[in-house]
């Protein structure tokens, strides 16, 4: 016996039954922020990150002996901290000498600050970059956005630069240093608890 | 007409996601080509070692780009529909194709370069250049056996049988031994 079934089969239409998740204020203003987030912002995630997790990998890397373990664990840690330290520093410094370059500044050219922040100054931006920007035919609102953007694009764009020489001069040497420490350090620490279970399984003979 | 330099600054000032995205790939391939120089120009790595460290370290950075690309611009393509399109995701008081929303979007986007650079930069390509790096270790190690020189042990004799397990060595039986016919020296 066929059953017919009501309404048309063909089309099946999911979006009819899906409600958009709605979400509140915070989320909204948190967004908001992340859209004039730097790449400071951008390293410290990177390398906060990669200081607690590649050791944790590397530490779990069972294809490995344990010495190769501890070497390349201190390695990544290593690199971590030095490459969290200096990308830091120098794009701080570039984002800080941009801003510096496209400050509103007093008539005794001063720079002037708001809130702690150096102002700057969004004609000065659309003057030098005026072509560009055309090119693009960006609206009012879209056009101040990216303005507002351009010291952290230049900064980071000068950052990346110097940080040809910083890799090679900086980087490297002192990533080798840190990384014997951090190596010396977990290596005391292995033989340390390694004296420590021999003490308690001799400890329990004796017993 | 604009000259490049304008033209680069406009155009990533305008998409501070993208612009994110490609400076931190580009952060990496200097820092693969510095680390690469520096193994290619220091005298305390060996010659031989060279051959199999600057390979290992430009495919560590090609690796570790190429995840980055592969995981992070599909999750910026997905994060931009999903929150720019309105249909799967709403903000209170937020109206669809307004430049809050545009705005909005585009933080989510950056949100997602980053999640997609820690995911990828911190997890995958660690756990993939740690498999590569056992497999390239192996292979070196193998070469290294087969190029080293043959081994000699003057004390080896291929046709000796051991006997002194079965005869116990006295003075009769080393006579015995001595007068063996068969016995050719």
């Amino acid at each position: 016996m066929i059953t017919r079934i009501q309404g048309n089969n063909n089309n099946l239409n999911f979006g009819a039954h899906f409600k958009p998740i709605e979400l509140g204020d915070k989320a909204k203003r948190f967004l908001d922020k992340a859209s004039d987030f730097s790449s400071i912002h951008q390293r410290i995630a990177i390398g906060g990150s990669a200081l607690i997790l590649q050791p944790l990998i590397d530490m779990g890397n069972k294809d490995v002996d344990k010495d190769t373990r501890r070497v390349s664990a201190a390695r990544s840690a290593a690199k971590a901290i030095i490459g969290t330290i200096t990308g830091l520093a120098v794009r701080a410094g570039c984002i800080r000498g941009a801003e510096l370059k496209y400050a509103q500044r007093d008539t005794a050219g001063k720079v002037i600050k708001e809130a702690g922040k150096i102002k700057i100054d969004p004609q000065k931006i659309q003057k030098n970059f005026k072509q560009g920007f055309d090119a693009l035919k960006l609206n009012d609102e879209a056009l101040r956005d990216a303005v507002k953007l351009v010291p952290s694009v230049v900064g980071t764009i000068a950052a990346l630069g110097v940080m040809v020489f910083t890799n090679f001069l900086i980087d490297a040497p002192v990533t080798n240093k840190i990384m014997e420490k951090i190596n010396k350090y977990l290596e005391s620490r292995e033989k340390g608890s390694n004296k420590q279970s021999v003490q308690e399984s001799a400890g329990e003979k004796n017993a | 007409m604009p000259n490049l330099g304008q033209k680069i600054v406009a155009k990533f000032a305008s998409d501070n996601a993208k612009f994110l995205f490609l400076s931190a790939a580009a952060g990496w391939i200097l820092a693969s080509a510095a680390q690469t120089l520096g193994i290619a120009a220091s005298q305390k790595i060996d010659k031989e070692d060279k051959k199999f460290l600057i390979p290992q370290e430009l495919a560590d950075g090609a690796a570790n780009i190429g995840l980055y690309a592969l995981f992070t611009v599909p999750l910026m393509m997905l994060t931009e529909r999903v929150v720019g399109s309105g249909k799967f995701i709403k903000f209170k008081g937020v109206a669809p194709n307004s430049p809050e929303l545009k705005n909005i979007t585009d933080g989510a986007k950056v949100i997602a370069s980053f999640v997609g650079a820690v995911a990828s930069s911190n997890v995958l390509t660690p756990i993939v250049r740690n498999k590569l790096g056992t497999i390239a270790q192996r292979k070196a190690l193998r070469q290294k056996v087969q190029m080293s020189d043959p081994s000699y042990d003057p004390y080896y004799q291929p046709f000796f049988q051991k006997s002194y397990g079965k005869i116990p060595l006295k003075m009769n039986n080393y006579i015995t031994f001595t007068r063996n016919q068969g016995m050719k020296i």
